[in-house]
């Protein structure tokens, strides 16, 4: 049995020869390549596009501006929320980089060149980039006019209406018990400001979109991590059924996040249909830098304790730096819930606002929105162990959420998340208690630190088909998108699992929404346990009606009956078996389809943020040990551990792989990842040389991860992201301990610490 | 995409020619890592490329009266990798084995990061502080340019619009002599450097006093920086801990530094003093164990 | 636009090209090697790595209007899904990757460093391979597969047969 086993990747071989299909490889007969016109502008009305010569030039096919865009009987706005996104430009441009035009041609030379005849005669309008200054009254609105809003979250919607003409995206509140009262039982009272920027994803593969029309039908192939959420937006768009639109993903060069919303398709099936042809959209590194952001955010937050440390107010402001469209801003502030982190506080109050700035637009990024309240708390928590002279170990295990325990969210989490193990691990990791958590060696100073964070996953449905084929082999029809995680590899373990077949028998599918069952996006850590689940329903149900068949043939009830290895028996009795083919072939059916589904669930009350706030809780804890150059200020990260209770691996290597990759997402963004932007609003370091993420001899000399298990089970919670939030925090802690540096604002640079020292 | 005509000259004379011809139209190209970067970019629009990289006779590396000529189209790698270099002047062979990538260092020319002459370049102060001098030859023939006159601002050198490089000489540093580069960078490994700093030093006879001291500091400001004076004063003193900062600090007095994504102007000069001195005391080090 | 010769995995075509184009292009539409992958488009992160006389190059720093007669390799002449190289598969034995866009330029870099180095200690794999970027970060599998690979060849004897371990 497969299940738990680090099985290979089931096409690895693919990658390693470079054969495996990514979307960026996909040509189709009489593609034309297209390209964008970007702003140069941080706000500013469009007066004027004439894009004539643009038309004119040879080898052109399509060019599409927004006075051409609205001339056709399309939606000119999508989004997954809220649908504020213009598909290229139409009265104004919202962030320098955003789409003005685009243009289709035979190569994308001349499509460059194209752009180079359209002529665009824009009005500035004053621009805002910080989020309380966007709020402020008096600051430039980026989106004045009625919202647009996707019906499927009435609490979302119920919200809406007070913000319209505002620059608040959306807003996310909690109330739990009275912090005033809270704050008065206080012992100590600790307020500090935190603050992330904006990050790139930077998936080694930029986004790609191939889009054909016919006249009433659309296929779209993308890299979207999301293929029937993008189904839907675009059915929209073009005022067409679902059913006439068809979204087929092959398997992704990295995600992150990055590729949920849909943001370069629109364009690209706009084209095809004006050109008559298929189109190719394909982002630059540049572009790419250009269409998603991790929301940069800023944390306020208030926390009283009693002397002994006992947490009993978490008063928190949250701002989310949404850019200039609202993407999945409305869902990621609610990550404002985990703002005190994964300790129990009877009294909390957060305001967790989404905001519209000039800048790129924020998308959700691995760890959605609670790496942003994770900076804050564990920076909070060790400051306030510090405060009242407590080891920040014995602080974090006084509150730590055990069973039973009632979240901000109010919800009693019954599951054992296994918090003291992690932090008991962590600690013991890094020689807590038999050894001093500081050392000084000439210039250098060794720190030591822990961080404890909880994650919630986003509840959306997940469905799957399985198809049992006359020869006992499986196909699992799904939507997960397979982008490195080993998704067709995890599911099928799961799927062969649960049906009793080798491995080897089973394939799983990639996206095509005419063809695969809706899943919502790959994201949010959730695709083992929730597609897993809908999988394990359909292939139960499969299995239900292939022991029915035997049953009759076998002359034993169904129940009484096993499938082990792609052999059908009694319960135990393996003498008496018969290969599923044996049953299937005579009953003529040619296959059983078993169908499954899985809707976690999880809904918190509008204005009190109270109610469920996942189907399932991802715990994790990081060690973190550093050295500190005193006369540099850098950190260097010596050593780097994970600690992480996940239910059951279906796939250690894998799951090794995934918190490896998450870790070191981590560390990125503790020491050196930053968009920065120049006082107009221009993204200064859109490339791989002025944005660097990390290399080889990035890593920590000790980086590792302990992941605990329930071996009992098969309940798989998902282990994508977990890790990450935990990283910055981890280091600020262990650099704060090293040289009593605090540092509030990621990243963590030598100049930052060095001015302090 | 506009024409662009090729050129494939076969002799250094033919490639100065040609260059002469069409002025600021033609962009001469030799390892084609810093050239391809600004023609995809579109940082630039030349007419016509000249690729020298076929040019013969400027790929050796060789003994020259006490001094070692490097030909302009070497590459890094060969650099990195010369048993002549790492043995005669380990320090440069060191340096250009941390310039990028090892992608890079096979196609990047010495040639070619000099005339390139990015502030954030490593080797151009390292031959700065090894004195070196490079030939280069135009319309009416070869001329010597001190490395001291050659970096004239930001990405701006002495060389003419009608010249090629076409090779670096170095003077080899006397017996005993330490030397060391130190590159800090302040984010991934991978980074160009927020400061580089180069010292050489060696001893007198007593193995304590300073017989000769030169520094120089990369990427800090638009050109490499390199001060005689400062040098001059530590010679005939003891070298400590004091002497080394002393003149740590009296660079990073000197040097007017610039702001990037890398540092602030202010902390490059706190780090001036911190790597300036560090590579003496390493130089130090290495002097005695000569 | 002219007609350049290339010679790729040692197949010899003329074929045509604007000159300003890189390699990455000319190689993925001309000769379908797919594993030559743009992604910084700066020479940095590797995705785009051939091997020139058997060293590492950029693909997306070589213009090909000066590329004429050159001979490169790329992964897709190191073996296939059927007969693959002992670096292939070490990387699949020991999970080398993720989302794989940066496998073949680490492959083809390992390959370069076990000609050069074929015993190399951890810290000179990982100063040889500091070049390339894996935004999935999976360095820790890299690591161990390109030792791994190591392994095999020595024990193999040549870096070239790919005898071993196609089952």
């Amino acid at each position: 049995m497969s299940f738990g086993t680090s099985v290979p990747y089931v096409d690895a071989r693919e990658r390693v020869t470079g054969s495996v299909d990514f979307v960026s490889n996909l040509e189709i007969p009489g593609m034309l390549h297209a390209r964008c016109l970007r702003s140069p502008y941080a706000h500013a009305s469009v007066a004027r596009i004439d894009a004539s010569r643009a038309t004119r030039l040879s080898g052109v096919g399509a060019v599409l501006t927004g006075p051409k865009l609205l001339a056709q009987s399309v939606n000119s706005t999508f989004g997954l929320f809220i649908r504020d996104q213009p598909i290229v430009a139409t009265d104004r441009v919202r962030y320098a980089g955003d789409v003005v035009a685009a243009v289709a041609a035979v190569d994308q030379a001349t499509a460059d060149e194209a752009l180079d005849l359209i002529e665009v005669e824009y009005e500035e309008l004053p621009a805002v980039f910080d989020v309380e200054q966007a709020l402020e009254p008096g600051a430039p609105i980026l989106h004045p006019g009625p919202r647009i809003l996707q019906s499927r979250r009435p609490d979302i919607l119920a919200r809406q209406p007070g913000f319209e003409g505002t620059n608040v995206i959306h807003l996310f509140t909690q109330r739990k018990g009275d912090v005033a009262a809270g704050f008065e039982a206080a012992d100590t009272i600790i307020e500090n400001t935190f603050s992330s920027p904006p990050v790139g994803h930077v998936p080694l593969e930029p986004h790609v979109a191939v889009a054909q029309f016919a006249p009433d039908r659309l296929v779209v192939w993308s890299s979207s991590q999301a293929p029937h959420w993008l189904a839907l937006e675009l059915a929209w768009v073009f005022k067409l059924p679902i059913s006439s639109v068809r979204v087929i993903v092959t398997t992704l060069g990295g995600g992150y996040g990055a590729k949920i919303d849909p943001s370069i398709e629109p364009i690209a099936a706009v084209l095809a249909r004006m050109a008559g042809r298929p189109v190719r959209l394909a982002l630059d590194r540049r572009e790419e830098f250009l269409t998603h952001t991790k929301h940069g955010a800023r944390v306020r937050i208030r926390t009283g304790a009693r002397r002994d440390g006992t947490l009993v107010a978490h008063e928190a402001t949250c701002w989310y730096n949404g850019g200039a469209y609202a993407k999945e801003t409305p869902e990621k502030i609610f990550r404002g819930y985990a703002s005190m982190g994964p300790y129990r506080v009877p009294n909390v109050h957060v305001d967790s606002y989404g905001v519209y700035t000039n800048i790129v637009p924020s998308a959700a990024f691995r760890g959605f929105g609670i790496p942003q309240v994770a900076w804050a708390h564990e920076s909070q928590m060790d400051i306030l162990a510090d405060e009242l002279a407590i080891d920040p170990i014995d602080l974090r295990m006084r509150n730590v959420l055990v069973p039973g325990d009632q979240f901000s969210t109010g919800e009693r989490i019954e599951e054992d998340l296994r918090y003291p193990k992690l932090i008991e691990g962590a600690a013991s990791y890094l020689g807590w208690g038999e050894r001093p958590v500081r050392e000084e060696h000439g210039t250098k100073v060794t720190g030591r630190a822990i961080s404890a964070i909880i994650k919630g996953m986003s509840a959306f449905p997940s469905s799957s088909i399985v198809k049992l084929n006359g020869d006992g082999s499986l196909n699992v029809l799904t939507s997960t998108v397979e982008m490195g995680q080993g998704s067709l590899t995890t599911l099928a373990q799961i799927a062969a699992h649960e049906a009793g077949l080798p491995l080897e028998h089973v394939r799983v599918s990639t996206p095509d929404t005419a063809h695969t069952p809706w899943d919502q996006m790959t994201a949010a850590s959730r695709s083992t346990n929730s597609m897993g689940r809908a999988i394990r329903a359909a292939v139960r149900d499969a299995k239900g009606q292939l022991l029915d068949l035997a049953a009759d043939r076998m002359e034993v009830a169904a129940t009484d009956l096993e499938v082990v290895e792609g052999m059908i028996r009694p319960k135990g009795v393996p003498e008496k078996s018969l290969p599923v083919a044996a049953i299937l072939g005579p009953s003529r059916l040619g296959n059983i389809l078993g169908r499954g589904s899985y809707f976690g669930q999880s809904h918190l009350d509008t204005e009190t943020g109270q109610g469920i706030g996942s189907p399932q809780w991802h715990p994790a804890v990081c060690a973190c040990e550093v050295e500190v150059d005193r006369e540099t200020g850098k950190v260097e990260i010596t050593k780097l551990r994970l600690f992480l209770y996940i239910g059951r691996m279906i796939n250690p290597i894998n799951c090794q792989l995934q918190v490896q990759g998450a870790a070191l997402m981590g560390l990125g963004q503790a020491l050196f990842e930053e968009l920065s932007w120049d006082e107009q609003g221009r993204l200064l370091n859109p490339n791989l040389s002025d944005y660097l993420i990390p290399s080889f001899l990035d890593m920590p000399d000790e980086i590792g991860q302990t992941i605990l298990e329930e071996p009992d089970t098969i309940d798989v919670h998902g282990i994508g992201e977990t890790g990450l939030p935990s990283v910055m925090p981890a280091v600020a802690n262990a650099v704060s301990r090293a040289v009593g540096v605090r540092i509030t604002e990621l990243p963590i640079t030598p100049e930052k610490v060095r001015e302090l020292l | 995409m506009s024409a662009i005509a090729i050129h494939r000259p076969t002799s250094l004379e033919e490639a100065v020619g040609l260059l002469d011809e069409m002025g600021e139209e033609a962009m001469v190209v030799a390892g084609s890592t810093a050239v391809a970067i600004m023609v995809t970019q579109g940082l630039i629009a030349p007419t016509a490329l000249i690729g020298i990289d076929r040019l013969p006779g400027l790929s050796e590396i060789r003994h020259l009266d006490g001094a070692i000529e490097i030909g302009a189209l070497v590459t890094h790698r060969a650099v990195e990798r010369s048993p002549i270099l790492r043995e005669r002047i380990p320090v440069l062979a060191e340096t250009f084995a941390r310039v990028a990538n090892a992608r890079v260092r096979n196609a990047a020319t010495v040639g070619g990061v000099l005339a390139e002459a990015d502030y954030a370049s490593d080797p151009p102060a390292v031959l700065l502080a090894l004195d070196a001098s490079l030939v280069a030859t135009g319309p009416e023939g070869a001329r010597t340019i001190p490395l001291t006159r050659f970096f004239k601002g930001f990405y701006e050198t002495d060389l003419a619009p009608n010249e090629i490089l076409t090779a670096v000489r170095i003077p080899v540093p006397p017996a005993g002599t330490g030397a060391v580069y130190e590159k800090y960078v302040t984010r991934s490994s991978e980074d160009r450097p927020c400061v580089g700093a180069i010292a050489m030093v060696r001893f007198s006879d007593d193995g304590a006093t300073v017989a000769e001291l030169r520094a120089a500091v990369a990427a800090a400001a638009e050109t490499p920086q390199r001060f005689a004076e400062v040098e001059s004063a530590a010679i005939g003193r003891d070298l400590t801990d004091a002497l080394a900062r002393e003149v740590a600090d009296a660079y990073a007095d000197r040097i007017d530094t610039l702001d990037d994504l890398r540092g602030s102007a202010a902390y490059r000069t706190k780090m001036i003093r911190v790597w300036v001195r560090r590579a003496i005391e390493g130089a130090a080090d290495r002097a005695r164990s000569r | 636009m002219k007609l350049i010769e290339l010679t790729v995995n040692g197949l010899t075509r003329q074929v045509a090209a604007h000159e300003t184009e890189t390699l990455v292009q000319v190689l993925r539409r001309e000769f379908t090697t797919l594993g030559v992958r743009e992604a910084c488009g700066l020479g940095v992160c590797g995705s785009c790595t051939v091997l020139v006389d058997g060293e590492p190059r950029s693909a997306c720093l070589i213009l090909a209007g000066l590329a004429d007669g050159l001979a490169l390799e790329t992964v897709e002449g190191l073996g296939t899904i059927e007969r693959l190289h002992p670096i292939q598969q070490a990387f699949v034995d020991r999970s080398g990757f993720q989302c794989s866009y940066c496998t073949p330029g680490f492959i083809l870099a390992a390959k370069a460093l076990l000609a050069e180095n074929p015993r190399p200690t951890r810290e000179e794999v990982r100063e040889s391979l500091a070049g390339n970027l894996c935004r999935c970060g999976s360095y820790t599998n890299i690591l161990d597969s390109v030792l791994e690979a190591a392994e095999r060849m020595e024990a193999g004897g040549d870096d070239g047969a790919a005898a071993e371990g196609d089952a």
